[in-house]
C-alpha cells in the first residue's frame, strides 16, 4: 500500500477512536471537553482554510464570513423548528452557495489585493445580518432552541459532532491534495502563469477550492450556534474566527495535511496557558508566543520536525 | 487553398500609449517550421502571447484550425494543441521534473491519471535528453536543462503550434546543438514549429520561413533567404553596419 493509503486510513482510524472514545473518556470533565471541541472546531477551520490558503497559496481571511454564515443559517432554520442534521447540511450549503460566485470574482485578485477582498465578505455579512432585524434578531442576537436541554447532554453532542467534522475536513484535504485537483492547485500555487500556459484551468479549479474550503467552516459555524446556544453578529463575525485558523495552519505546517491538526493543538495548549497565567494580558501574551515560535519555526512545527528527521 | 492552421488577421495591442503589436497578419500550415526575428522591443513575445491567449488583442481576429480563438483563455488554447515556452523559464519549483512534465501531460494532453500523466513525462525527458534529471528540482538544473524541461512540457501536451521564445537564449554552442535536435525531433512529428530566435545561423538553418517584425509592424515574411535578402530587413534589424556580415551569411 501507499504511503498516502495507509496515511489515510491512519487519519481515518485514529480519528474514529477519538470520535468514538473521547466523549466516554471526558465524560463528567467539562472543562476538557469545551477544550476539545474548541480544538476540533478550530481544527475544522484551519483544514478549510489550508485547501485555499496552503494548497492554493491565496491567502483568504474569508474563513470567519463563512462560520457566521453556517451559525445563521442553522440557528435560524432551527427556531423554526428545523432539525439539527438538516441545519447543518442547509450552513454547509449556504456556505458553498454563497463561495461559488464569491470565490469567482474574488480569486481574479492576488496577494495582498485577494486579502483584502476576502476580508471585506465577513464585513459585508456582519453588516447585513444585524440590519436584517426580522429575520435574524439584528444586534440583539438569536437564541437557539432546544439548546434548553441537558448541559452536559449538548457539550457531549457537540463534542462528537465537532470531533467528527474535523476528521472529515482533514480527510477532505488529504482527497483534495492527493488529486487531479490538488495538483492542478499546486500548479497554480507555485506559477499560476506557467499552469495556464500548461493547461490548468486556474479561475475554475481556485474556485472549487473555495467552495470546498467553505462548506466545512459553515458547518462549523452552525454546530458553534447549537453548543453556544445564543449567537449574535459581533460574536460569529468576529475577525478572529478567519485569522486563528491561519496562525494554526502557520504554526503546525502551511499545505501540509496534518499540519492543522498539530498547529491548533498547539494554539489551544497556547490559549489555554496564556489564558490561565496572565489573565489581563492574555490577547498580547498569545501574539508575543506566537511570534517567537514563527520565527524559530518559520516553515510551521510538522515540517521542521521532519527536515530535522532527514538532516540527521 | 486548404485552411491555415493559425490566421491572424489585423491584430494590434496597446500598452498605453505604445504600439506593441500594429496590424499584424499572417498565416501558418500545418507542420510548417516558421522563424520570427526582429529586435530588442520589437513585439515577438507580445505577438505569442496574443496568440497564446495570455494577452487580449486591442483589436483583430485571430484563428486556429478554423475557429476563431480571438480572446480565449490561455487552458483553453493549451488543451486544443496551441503552445509556448516562456522567454523566462517558468518551471513549477516545488515539483521533480518528472512531475513539471507530468501536469502538462495531465492538463494539457488529456492524460487520465496521474501514473499515465508520469508515464507520458518520463519518456518525454528520456527522449529530450535529460531522463537524469527526473527527480531533480528546476533549481538544480542547468538552464540548458531547464529550456529541455520547457520543451518537454510543451511536447507532452501534444501540440499542433508550438511557440519556442527564445529557446537558445544564454546557452553555448554545445548546448544550443542539443536543443536544436530536440526540436528536430519535435517537428518530424508534425507539429508546426515557430522560433523567436536572435541568431540568424539557428534560423537558417531550422526554418524555410521567416516573420519579420520592426517596432510592432511585420516588416516581411517568406522563405528565409529572400527575406533575409530583403534591404529594409537588413537596414531595420541589423542595422547598416551587421549588413554586410548578415548577407555573407546568407549566400
Ligand atoms: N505587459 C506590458 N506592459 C507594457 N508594455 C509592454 C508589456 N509587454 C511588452 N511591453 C512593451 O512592448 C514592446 C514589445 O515587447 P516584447 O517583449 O514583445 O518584445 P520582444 O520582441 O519580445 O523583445 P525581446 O527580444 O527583448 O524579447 C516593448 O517596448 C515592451 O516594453
Ligand atoms: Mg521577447
Amino acid at each position: 500500500m501507499t504511503s498516502r493509503g495507509r496515511l489515510a486510513i491512519a487519519i481515518a482510524v485514529i480519528g474514529g477512536l477519538a470520535c468514538a472514545g473521547l466523549p466516554l473518556i471526558l465524560a463528567g470533565e467539562p472543562y476538557l471537553m469545551r477544550l476539545v471541541t474548541m480544538f476540533s472546531l478550530l481544527l475544522v477551520l484551519a483544514a478549510s482554510w489550508n485547501i485555499v490558503g496552503g494548497f492554493t497559496g491565496y491567502p483568504s481571511f474569508a474563513t470567519g464570513a463563512f462560520f457566521g454564515l453556517g451559525a445563521y443559517v442553522a440557528a435560524i432554520l432551527q427556531a423554526k423548528g428545523v432539525d439539527w442534521r438538516l441545519a447543518l447540511v442547509a450552513a454547509g450549503l449556504a456556505g458553498g452557495i454563497l463561495a461559488a460566485p464569491v470565490g469567482y470574482g474574488v480569486l481574479r485578485l492576488r496577494g495582498h489585493y485577494f486579502a483584502v477582498a476576502s476580508l471585506m465578505l465577513g464585513t459585508i455579512l456582519k453588516e447585513l445580518t444585524t440590519g436584517w432585524s426580522d429575520l435574524t434578531g439584528g444586534g440583539m442576537g438569536l437564541t437557539i432552541a432546544g439548546a434548553g436541554g441537558d448541559p452536559e447532554v449538548l457539550a457531549s453532542f457537540a463534542l462528537r459532532v465537532s470531533l467528527a467534522l474535523a476528521v472529515l475536513t482533514v480527510l477532505l484535504g488529504a482527497a483534495i491534495k492527493w488529486s487531479r485537483l490538488g495538483f492542478g492547485l499546486d500548479c497554480i500555487r507555485m506559477n499560476e502563469t506557467a499552469a495556464a500556459g500548461i493547461g490548468v484551468d486556474a479561475q475554475r479549479l481556485k474556485t472549487y477550492a473555495f467552495i470546498l474550503s467553505s462548506i466545512p467552516s459553515a458547518v462549523a459555524g452552525a454546530v458553534y450556534a447549537g453548543w453556544i446556544g445564543y449567537i449574535d453578529p459581533t460574536d460569529v463575525y468576529d475577525v478572529m474566527w478567519s485569522v486563528k485558523p491561519i496562525v494554526a495552519v502557520l504554526l503546525g505546517g502551511v499545505g501540509t495535511i496534518l499540519g492543522p491538526v498539530v498547529g491548533a493543538a498547539i494554539f489551544v495548549a497556547l490559549e489555554e496557558i496564556v489564558w490561565r497565567n496572565v489573565l489581563s494580558f492574555s490577547a498580547g501574551g498569545l501574539g508575543v508566543l506566537i511570534v517567537l515560535l514563527l520565527l524559530v519555526l518559520p516553515a510551521g512545527v510538522l515540517p521542521s520536525l521532519v527536515s530535522r528527521k532527514t538532516r540527521s | 487553398m486548404t485552411a491555415a492552421l493559425l490566421d491572424v488577421r489585423h491584430v494590434s495591442r496597446r500598452f498605453g500609449g505604445l504600439k506593441a503589436i500594429d496590424d499584424v497578419s499572417f498565416r501558418l500550415n500545418e507542420g510548417e517550421i516558421v522563424g520570427m526575428i526582429g529586435s530588442n522591443g520589437a513585439g515577438k513575445t507580445t505577438l505569442v502571447n496574443l496568440v497564446t491567449g495570455h494577452l487580449r488583442p486591442s483589436q483583430g481576429e485571430i484563428s486556429f484550425r478554423g475557429q476563431r480563438i480571438t480572446g480565449r483563455k490561455p487552458h483553453e488554447l493549451a488543451s486544443r494543441g496551441l503552445m509556448r515556452t516562456f522567454q523566462v523559464v517558468q518551471p513549477f519549483n516545488a515539483l521533480t521534473a518528472l512531475d513539471n512534465v507530468a501536469a502538462a501531460a495531465m492538463f494539457a494532453g488529456g492524460a487520465r491519471s496521474l501514473s499515465g500523466a508520469r508515464e507520458q513525462a518520463d519518456a518525454a525527458l528520456s527522449s529530450l535528453g535529460i531522463g537524469h534529471c527526473r527527480d531533480h528540482l528546476p533549481i538544480r538544473m542547468t538552464l540548458a536543462e531547464r529550456k529541455r524541461l520547457e520543451l518537454a512540457r510543451a511536447w507532452v501536451a501534444k501540440p499542433k503550434l508550438l511557440f519556442l521564445d527564445e529557446v537558445n537564449a544564454g546557452l553555448n554552442t554545445g548546448e544550443i546543438e542539443g536543443v536544436l535536435g530536440m526540436i528536430r525531433k519535435i517537428a518530424a512529428e508534425g507539429v508546426a514549429i515557430v522560433i523567436i530566435e536572435h541568431l540568424m545561423k539557428v534560423v537558417k538553418g531550422l526554418c524555410p520561413q521567416l516573420i519579420v517584425l520592426h517596432r510592432g509592424q511585420l516588416l516581411a515574411s517568406g522563405p528565409t533567404d529572400e527575406v533575409a535578402r530583403n534591404p529594409s530587413v537588413i537596414e531595420a534589424y541589423l542595422g547598416t553596419r551587421g549588413a554586410a556580415a548578415m548577407l555573407g551569411e546568407v549566400r
